[in-house]
């Protein structure tokens, strides 16, 4: 995971990505690789009469797709906080699925959980609404951010 | 919740029993596969020490056929599944993430689940001795049409072996999603250490062979239960085919025990050679070509059944040319060695031990591939003495210099030295006396899992036995030397090993944080 901080346009922005060292076009190739030469050789069986190979290979390939299509939906997460004008605003994509959330900048308050024996929290909170972020950075980079977010909001 | 402020919880992590139920730490998870590993290592041992005190002289005198039977079944498919690979899976969940600098696994809890479903398994393996009938007496290769003749255990047997298939299965997945996808940045393929490279290697094999198995053991579930004939010579079936199904998958097994082996020992060598590995890519390609020769070579084990001679043939030769790659390993590591500031603690020891037995049993390969030399060999102790030295001085001996060498990483602490040399000294002599001899004993025509033998196999016998007790009282001195260094270990500097070049080694304290490298490292 990586936090890239921008000031193009807004007076604030950070963004974090999950680190991926994995193109799209190769995991495709390893897990079709990897699916296919399993169904062929389970069709191979299944032409010399042990067809049941074929159920087995079938529920491990629904496991391969299982696996790569959960990286494709996560391969372009991220997170980004901004502070626009009076707003906090808070953008996460999470398997295809984006939110943003825009707080008052004035009223905001960065708070981090820290329950004893669980990960760190950070959240955003303003007018009885509550965003967590930093779900994609470690536990340091968590308080790091929150440290500089609280610096900027009451600067 | 608080204000922010700063602390150090990198260490915060739950306690108790639950910790390990629950955890998805790979680091846990890891350490957890290990003492399994060593739990089902004991249990596979007693069983082998059973079948030695039978066979320590001719007749009959501690336990009757069909236990001897079962007990080699259990040991087999014990040491195998239950010992051997969740040792490596163990190395893979510690060190994969630790390599590559990734915080943890792609998929923990489905880590989780691949580790908790080894504990049913194994206890249906065990419990099928106390089944009426007792445990299967049909050897870990499971032949038809023996299977279908057998008790409950059979049944219990076969359930094991899915459950264990699917353990493996979600584990591979999950290690070759890890690598491909949560490498630190800078950290290319060509960059992997070579244990990282054997794993993926090894991960795709299980993939690729384990739904063969699962297919076998289910047509052998419903031959005896449901009616079917595939492997049944007198319902029309074909005995024959359940041998080609089983080695499709059987001998790709072989080497994924045997190439995590290799990782572990192109990990050590370097280090006490304080050389860089020779021919790093030359590694990387023979790991691959062994792998794809391993899915072209399985009825090499069935030379007897009758094949065409067009086929031994090739067969034959397939499966010298895996001696290639294998050979550019073998020198690699050599090489590594050769005019390097060499020492002698025990991981190398263990490593060396493995370099040489782990070569003996290459060559007796090699001897068992000529199909004229292998009909005369077929099922002798000459196949067990190739084997062992594989499966034993290969990938235990290999899983032992892991332990050693990175212990002082898992838990901070040293081992005591000397006791390491001792355990080592102690398992290589009780090794050779244990299985050198049992090649004399095939040579001569000792056929293999008979609980008594003709008495001019007497000596041999009795040198074997003799050896294996040794080599199982030395294995009791390696939880020994664990515990003492866990309870009492001598704190152990950042960089035991100054030849170690591993990211574990040179980006992350020692012993290792609970979590690491949630911050990727920049790989140059």
């Amino acid at each position: 995971m990586s936090s890239v901080a921008s000031g193009k346009g807004v007076q604030f922005t950070i963004v974090s990505r999950r680190n991926n060292s994995s193109s799209q076009h190769g995991r495709l190739l390893v897990f079709g690789s990897l699916g296919l030469f399993t169904l062929l050789v389970a069709a191979g069986f299944a032409l010399a009469g042990a067809w049941p190979v074929l159920p087995f290979a079938g529920m491990e390939c629904v496991a391969l797709y299982l696996a790569y299509r959960w990286l494709q939906r996560h391969d372009g997460d991220y997170e980004s906080i901004s502070i626009e004008g009076d707003c906090v605003v808070v953008e996460t994509r999470d398997g295809g699925k984006v939110q943003r959330h825009e707080l008052s900048r004035y009223w905001a308050q960065v708070v981090v959980d820290e329950s004893v024996g669980r990960r760190r929290r950070v959240f955003l909170r303003a007018h009885g609404r509550e965003v967590e972020f930093g779900r994609l950075l470690c536990d340091d980079a968590k308080v790091g951010l929150a440290k500089r977010l609280r610096a900027r909001l009451s600067g | 919740m608080e204000a922010v402020h700063e602390h150090d919880h990198s260490h915060d992590h739950p306690s108790g029993i639950m910790r390990w139920v629950k955890t998805t730490n790979h680091k846990d998870i890891g350490t957890m596969y290990l003492w399994f590993s060593f739990a089902m290592f004991m249990v596979g041992g007693v069983m082998a020490l059973i079948l030695r005190a039978e066979l320590f002289q001719p007749g009959l005198q501690v336990v009757e056929p069909e236990f001897f039977n079962q007990m080699t079944t259990l040991h087999g498919l014990i040491m195998v599944f239950g010992a051997i690979m969740p040792a490596f899976v163990g190395f893979a969940n510690w060190q994969i993430p630790m390599m590559i600098g990734a915080p943890d696994m792609a998929f923990p809890r489905l880590n989780n689940w691949s580790f908790w479903l080894l504990p049913p398994a194994a206890t249906l393996l065990v419990l099928s001795m106390f089944v009426p009938g007792g445990a299967a007496g049909v050897g870990w290769t499971m032949y038809a049409p023996l299977t279908v003749q057998q008790g409950m255990g059979m049944d219990l047997l076969i359930f094991a072996v899915h459950i264990l298939g699917m353990s493996s299965i979600l584990g591979s997945i999950n290690i070759i999603t890890t690598i491909l996808n949560m490498r630190a940045p800078g950290m290319t393929m060509m960059k992997m250490p070579l244990f990282v490279w054997t794993w993926l290697i090894t991960a795709y094999l299980l993939v690729a062979a384990m739904p063969v198995l699962a297919g076998a053991v289910t047509m052998t579930l419903t031959d005896r239960h449901f009616g079917t004939n595939f492997f049944n010579a007198a319902g029309g079936g074909d005995p024959v085919l359940f041998q080609h199904i089983f080695w499709f998958f059987g001998h790709p097994e072989v080497y994924i025990i045997a190439i995590p082996a290799f990782g572990v020992v192109s990990q050590v060598i370097p280090a006490f050679s304080r050389k860089p590995l020779f021919g790093y890519a030359s590694m990387v390609y023979a790991t691959a070509s062994i792998a794809i020769l391993s899915f072209l070579v399985w009825a090499h084990h069935m030379y007897t059944v009758g094949m065409p001679v067009e086929a031994q043939l090739y067969y034959m030769f397939a499966t010298m040319l895996i001696a290639v790659p294998t050979g550019v390993k073998v020198f690699n590591w050599v090489a590594t060695m050769w005019r390097g500031s060499l020492t002698f603690e025990t991981p190398m020891l263990f490593a060396l031990g493995f370099l040489f037995l782990f070569t003996i049993g290459g060559f007796t390969g090699l001897v068992l591939s000529l199909t004229p030399v292998d009909v005369q060999l077929h099922d002798t102790y000459y196949v067990v003495a190739h084997f062992h030295y594989v499966m034993v001085a290969g990938a235990l001996f290999s899983a032992f210099a892991g332990v050693y060498f990175w212990l002082p990483k898992w838990i901070g602490k040293m081992y005591d030295e000397t006791l390491g040399k001792w355990h080592f000294w102690l398992s290589i002599i009780f090794f050779n006396v244990t299985f050198f001899v049992q090649h004399f004993l095939g040579l001569a025509g000792m056929p293999r899992r008979i609980p008594d033998y003709s008495l001019q196999f007497t000596d041999f016998n009795m040198i074997s036995s003799i050896g294996a007790f040794g080599f199982g009282l030395s294995q009791l001195l390696f939880l020994y030397i664990l515990i003492k260094a866990i309870r009492s270990g001598e704190k152990a500097p950042e960089k035991p090993w100054e030849g170690a070049d591993t990211l574990e080694w040179t980006h992350l304290p020692t012993p290792a944080p609970y979590h690491s490298f949630e911050t990727p490292p920049t790989v140059k």
